[in-house]
């Protein structure tokens, strides 16, 4: 199956807590290189286990 | 041009005596054809590396938009790959993550069940290297003595 070939997510779709915690650590650690800050709830949400 | 050549002679004074009569010899054209072949050749390496992080960027932002959630992560740990350290980087990093990061279906709350998050939950707090260094410095001196 290529890229091409998967289903993109749907308009009333929610991301699951997984790719929640996961999305949160990339940005935290987008927002570190950048020197930007970050809201307090992603830098929490970025350090549970489910980031990891 | 005599003229020019005898000014540059007053102004490179006792240290640089040497220089007009250089900048007129065939090795100072050499030179700058050399300078011109270095900043020719940065300028294309930057754009290279500019056109394949784009690649790279386009590749994972379509892995985030497929409807399953391993794939999703898939391409949010190649967003975080890229290692991307500029603004505009960060700018798409940012609206990458902008779907995932929404606080509609959980409340992103990661504290315990029932509990109402803190008022200040929202706000921007520091994280870069320095923002670092300083809690691990006020750690050290918030720790009780045995």
């Amino acid at each position: 199956m290529t890229i091409n070939e998967i289903p993109l997510r749907q308009s009333d779709s929610r991301p699951s807590p997984k790719a929640q915690a996961v999305a949160a650590r990339v940005r935290v650690n987008a927002d570190r290189r950048g020197g930007v800050k970050t809201p307090k709830w992603i830098v929490a949400l970025s350090k549970t286990p489910a980031a990891k | 041009m005599g003229t020019v050549f005898e000014n540059l002679h007053d102004f490179c004074g006792t240290w640089f005596y040497w220089f007009p009569d250089f900048a007129q010899s065939p090795g100072f054209a050499g030179c700058l054809a050399v300078v011109a072949a270095g900043v020719a050749y940065k300028a294309t390496t930057k754009n290279a590396r500019k056109e394949q992080w784009w690649k790279r960027a386009e590749y994972a932002l379509n892995l985030t938009l497929t409807d399953e959630e391993t794939t999703q992560i898939t391409g949010l740990e190649m967003l975080d790959a890229l290692n991307s350290k500029g603004k505009r980087e960060r700018a798409f990093i940012e609206a990458a993550t902008h779907w995932f990061l929404a606080k509609e279906p959980t409340g992103a709350f990661v504290g315990a069940p029932g509990e109402e998050p803190p008022a200040d939950y929202d706000e921007p707090v520091a994280t870069g290297v320095r923002a670092r260094i300083r809690g691990a410095v006020r750690g050290i001196f918030r720790r009780p003595r045995a």
